[in-house]
């Protein structure tokens, strides 16, 4: 293994040989490490860095985040919640609106067709003379 | 609720609607899903909107997970990445942060807190994919075959944008160092 090799290398697997996933690579890696300096400056830089990101990657810690998410999930099912009855409102409103004006054509509608078989006699008995009340209808 | 219920079992309740389920899985995975987000974007505040929104689409898009498809960890990780990259987008600013030679100048400061700083800031200059790749598997040391799944792209293009990360902070540790 050459340094342009070891570096490659280095680049795509880290400075920790043992996580290299080809066992000999590592192996031909740790004779080049015994010969080349160039070779072991690359390798502590890369062990510098991995060092230093301990530092560099600290994430603080938010206790308050765990509760905070839980309390967002309900008042989003709130929300969802209140928009589907904003939804069904919005498309019962206009339906509520008509139903005065449906049921007075309804109730209109039915009474002016009805007609009262009892007042149909007493209409008939009116007219004795039948021709009359032909007379009378055509009027 | 078992502790030791899988992931996959707690997230089949969860499309049934069980908070408690869903609390469980926020228990166990908020502290990682806040270290990517937080080594991604590095900001407190981006950090805390982004965990929660991620938690917040699992809850209200559990149907969309499918068991089998992809383990949970990725799925979230990969809502996670998306959030981030879609703050990005909105605010391009947030991720300008470079080597910042100025520091040099600073006597004050310890060589150590000097590379600590600038290694911060050349992993938020990172192109977003070699910052992924390098967070989850240099920092919180997932393997290559789990991140390359995360980020839906092949292992060997993983280990490409690894190499053009790890190439891009050993030179700023050389540039620090010249400079100090």
């Amino acid at each position: 293994m050459d340094l342009a090799e070891f570096e490659k290398l280095l680049d795509r697997h880290g400075a920790d040989l043992s996580q290299w996933p080809d066992s000999e690579a590592a192996e031909m890696a740790t004779q080049l490490l015994k010969s080349s300096e160039d070779a072991g400056r690359l390798q502590t830089a890369e062990e510098h860095i991995a060092r230093l990101l301990d530092r560099a990657m600290f994430v603080p810690s938010d206790e308050l985040l765990h509760a905070r998410i839980l309390a967002s999930t309900d008042s989003n099912k709130a929300e969802t919640s209140t928009g589907v009855t904003s939804w069904i409102w919005k498309v019962l409103q206009p339906v509520l609106a008509a139903m005065p004006l449906v049921i007075g054509f309804y109730v209109g509608f039915t009474l002016t067709n009805e007609t009262d078989p009892v007042e149909d006699v007493v209409n008939l008995a009116t007219f004795e003379d039948h021709s009359e009340m032909v007379a009378f209808a055509n009027e | 609720m078992n502790d030791n219920d899988s992931d996959e079992e707690l997230m089949r309740r969860v499309q049934s609607q069980d908070e408690a389920a869903f609390a469980a899985l926020l228990t166990r995975h908020l502290g990682a899903i806040h270290a990517f987000v937080y080594r991604m974007c590095q900001n407190v505040e981006d950090a805390q909107d982004i965990a929660q929104e991620t938690f917040l689409k699992v809850w209200s898009r559990a149907e969309t997970w499918q068991p089998g498809r992809v383990k949970f960890t990725t799925w979230l990780h990969q809502i996670a990445r998306n959030l981030c990259i879609d703050m990005f987008r909105k605010q391009p600013s947030r991720v300008t942060a470079e080597f910042d030679p100025e520091l040099l100048g600073d006597s004050s400061m310890r060589t150590d807190e000097l590379l600590v700083r600038n290694l911060q800031r050349a992993i938020g200059a990172l192109p977003e994919r070699q910052r992924a790749a390098f967070v989850l598997c240099q920092v919180q040391g997932w393997s290559q075959i789990e991140a390359a799944e995360t980020l839906e792209i092949s292992v060997e293009a993983l280990e490409s944008l690894l190499a053009r990360a790890r190439r891009k902070l050993r030179q700023m540790l050389a540039d620090v160092r010249i400079g100090s």
